[in-house]
């Protein structure tokens, strides 16, 4: 069971497998909890955000679609919206955009090369983020992974509203022309 | 070959495109918005690979272990039988709902081991061992190490004066260091267990480190 894919595990919670759904959890657990926890800040909260996340993935398992991304990014936008909304009952601040960017195994400061060395299976988009201005890179990280929206993103970085709105547009835009992502979206 | 202009709707809806893709667009804007973009095939795949890249960019978290009893607690919520969770091996990182002592106590018990404190005596197959973590010669916790195939490491940590993610690393008998696990401190305290990569007498130091590097404390074993 442990070696059967994200898809095959998610068609058996889709059906109510308990099996598929504990291979699934265990798989996953370590991924979603990172996010919530560095989105957040507060283990406690993260906690909440990581297990209602992965229950909504075993009840939800049937409205999973293959053609529009995989497991891993599914569960984790899931996770991201949870976050946001619960950053937004807690009015939370949302943390340092460079402290997400420093966070896991490979620095930005290194090579494509350097990141696969050190085992890191994201390397390029890691380094495609690294290559955007810092400032760019920041309303990006704010308004993807915090949810910041563009108004808020000028009121923290104390610029105006287009300028904000044009960072987080050309970092995505940049990112997709760097980074080769697949889409099969309809 | 001909080039057309841009249409001056796709153009007055760039910008909101991204946030729409991001889901922080509201309101009126929102709705504008997808008014235009469900007419326009152009600008729905814009949103769909905008869409991908940010969702792109989540999977760059980092893989954290989540507190002790985490599982225990979602397999309840999911309703998945003890059956089913006990049949599955875990691969990785085992968490125990136990902590400090009553972990302590569960390994001891569990596996038949005598407990050797202060790090001096080397661990055998039946003997765990402790350590105390130390930052500036002050105890900021401390590290047993449990004999076993496979063996185990539980780490405590106190008043560590740092919030926030912290990485165990051990250094072997060989000189190699290794990064075992990522795990949180709320407010400089947190207890975590983990299967040990290496046999537990070939352990020779245990420290925590903070995301830049910076060491938190550290534990002399196996000496």
């Amino acid at each position: 069971m442990s070696e059967l894919s994200d898809e095959a595990l998610l068609a058996g919670m889709a059906v109510g497998d308990e099996t598929a759904a504990v291979t699934f959890v265990r798989r996953y657990q370590r991924r979603v909890y990172g996010l919530a926890v560095s989105m957040l800040g507060d283990p406690q909260a993260a906690e909440d955000v990581a297990q209602e996340a992965l229950l909504r993935a075993w009840r939800h398992a049937q409205v999973f679609d293959t053609r529009r991304g995989s497991a891993a990014t599914w569960v984790l936008a899931i996770t991201r919206n949870l976050a946001i909304d619960a950053m937004r009952v807690r009015r939370a601040a949302p943390m340092d955009p460079a402290r997400f960017l420093s966070l896991g195994s490979v620095s930005l400061d290194q090579s494509p090369e350097e990141a696969a060395e050190a085992g890191d299976a994201k390397p390029g988009i890691r380094a495609a983020l690294a290559s955007l201005p810092p400032e760019q890179r920041r309303a990006l990280v704010l308004a993807v992974v915090y949810g910041l929206t563009a108004a808020d993103v000028s009121q923290r970085e104390s610029i105006p509203l287009g300028t904000a709105k044009t960072r987080i547009r050309a970092g995505l835009q940049k990112l997709r022309a760097t980074m080769d992502v697949k889409v099969n979206r309809p | 070959m001909t080039i057309n202009p841009p249409d001056p709707h796709c153009e007055a809806v760039q910008d909101e495109l991204a946030e729409l893709a991001l889901g922080t667009l509201s309101g009126l804007e929102r709705s504008v918005v997808l008014t235009h973009v469900e007419g326009c095939p152009s600008c729905r795949a814009e949103v769909n690979r905008l869409s991908a890249v940010a969702d792109a960019i989540l999977t760059l978290a980092p893989e954290v272990e989540p507190t002790a009893g985490f599982e225990t607690r979602l397999f309840e919520r999911m309703g998945v039988s003890d059956r089913r969770r006990w049949s599955l091996p875990r691969r990785h990182v085992q968490r125990l709902a136990l902590a400090g002592g009553a972990l302590l106590g569960a390994l001891g018990l569990g596996l038949g081991l005598a407990l050797t404190s202060g790090g001096g005596v080397p661990a055998t197959d039946t003997t765990a061992i402790s350590a105390n973590l130390t930052a500036d010669h002050t105890s900021r916790g401390e590290v047993y190490l449990a004999p076993g195939h496979p063996g185990w490491l539980l780490m405590s940590v106190d008043h560590a004066q740092v919030t926030g993610l912290v990485t165990c690393r051990l250094t072997t008998a060989r000189g190699e260091t290794i990064s075992v696990g990522t795990f949180w401190l709320a407010s400089g305290s947190g207890t975590w267990a983990y299967q040990l990569p290496v046999p537990a007498d070939q352990v020779k130091r245990a420290w925590v480190t903070t995301s830049d590097g910076q060491v938190v404390a550290s534990a002399v074993l196996n000496t």
